[in-house]
């Protein structure tokens, strides 16, 4: 037996046509809708929070790089902070798809004086953390600056409600993470970059500096 | 081998052949395959609006992994020279053009500077580090990238720009994308 008797004219005549559009077809296509701008969301905070990365580890190995040879290995606070300045600089100016639940907005300035922002030891809980190290161990003369970030996108439709059924509680927002590495560039820094061995781009000739 | 028909009034003769296929049956297969028909012609619409927007959402979404790719190379070329727009040669949109060119999901869009007009241009904006400084906000290259993705889908464009929530307008068939980059200058020229 079919239970809606679709396409007879029973059927059409009893209004089940409107009855399979509005229970079948109507929220399939919303739910659809739904499901395509939660992952399209996803996608978008993890691209920016990667970029952001990428951006403070090679601000990292080239500031380490700038310490020279004589310092490698041993002047790593300016490196860091400097990563971590690009990245708030990036969290402020990149960010717009992950917003922190409460506290500082990524797309204001503010993010980048809030010192919340990012700090060693991972997501904050209620804003875009970044935990940015130098390793120690070189590898073939070259040392690698590893960011590990995460960002929450809140306010998910459906992939929100079902974190938030699944968690027992009301929280609609997922946690993304990223990891970016940079390798600083070693002693003989022009033909290492000549080799491509490290992060840094050769430069583009466009004249020399006022 | 005859059975008593199951609508059969209890003391009539009437019997039925299972072997044989009877009228009613066949009549009763052909409303089926109708029904059936009918319900894949329903469908059918669902599922190829479905596949289409699909298609166009994933189409949209490379679109912006590419510019963000791009956005993100071009200010670390601009970050390694010194500047977006140094020693008087527009490197930025040099740059841009090369990279818009050889990527997937852009090469057939030229650049220009300002904001997108259309789906077939790529605009950017300088939003710092134009000349690399010492201090200040152009220590940095911030770099925006612009284009318009179309869509076949209709209304589409309006539900993608609640995607990246950074005021990316869209209307109808078409959302403008926006991709941001920052790079820390490497070389200093103020």
């Amino acid at each position: 037996m079919t239970p809606l008797h679709v396409g007879t004219r029973r059927c059409l005549r009893g209004g089940s046509m409107f009855f399979f559009f509005a229970v079948v077809a109507l929220p399939m296509l919303l739910l659809a809708g739904a499901v395509a701008i939660d992952i399209g969301r996803l996608i978008v905070a993890h691209r920016q929070l990667e970029t952001s990365l990428s951006a403070a580890t090679l601000a990292g190995a080239w500031t380490f790089d700038q310490s020279g040879a004589a310092n490698r290995g041993l002047d790593t606070a300016d490196a860091l902070a400097n990563a971590y300045a690009t990245y708030c600089q990036s969290v402020a100016d990149v960010m717009t798809a992950a917003t922190p639940a409460e506290g500082v907005s990524p797309g204001s300035a503010a993010a980048c004086a809030d010192p919340n922002v990012a700090r060693p030891g991972g997501i904050r809980g209620d804003s875009l953390g970044a935990d940015i190290s130098i390793s120690n161990t070189a590898v073939d003369g070259q040392q690698q600056v590893v960011a590990d970030g995460a960002a929450r996108v809140n306010d998910l439709i459906l992939l929100g409600f079902a974190r938030a059924l699944l968690s027992g509680g009301g929280d609609t927002s997922i946690t993304i993470r990223a990891q970016s590495v940079a390798y600083t560039c070693n002693a003989d820094t022009t033909s290492d970059q000549q080799d491509g061995h490290c992060s840094r781009p050769l430069p583009v000739d466009v004249g020399d500096p006022a | 081998m005859t059975l008593p028909h199951p609508t059969a009034q209890p003391g009539t003769a009437r019997t039925v052949n299972r072997m044989r296929p009877l009228a009613h049956d066949s009549r009763h297969r052909r409303v089926r395959r109708g029904a059936e028909f009918l319900e894949a012609a329903l469908i059918f619409p669902f599922m190829l609006f479905f596949l289409i927007a699909t298609v166009d959402v994933a189409s949209a979404l490379l679109q912006y992994s590419a510019l963000q790719d791009v956005a993100y190379a071009a200010a670390r070329s601009a970050a390694a020279a010194g500047g977006a727009d140094v020693s008087g040669s527009n490197l930025t949109e040099t740059v841009l053009r090369n990279d818009v060119s050889h990527t997937p999901g852009l090469a057939n869009k030229t650049v220009a500077a300002g904001e997108s007009s259309s789906a077939s241009t790529v605009g950017y904006i300088i939003k710092s580090g134009a000349v690399c400084s010492d201090s200040g906000a152009n220590n940095h290259v911030t770099l925006t990238l612009s284009t318009k993705a179309t869509t076949i889908t209709p209304y589409l464009g309006s539900v993608l720009s609640l995607i990246s929530g950074n005021g990316d307008s869209g209307s109808g068939d078409e959302w403008t994308i926006n991709a941001t980059a920052i790079a820390r200058c490497e070389v200093i020229r103020q």
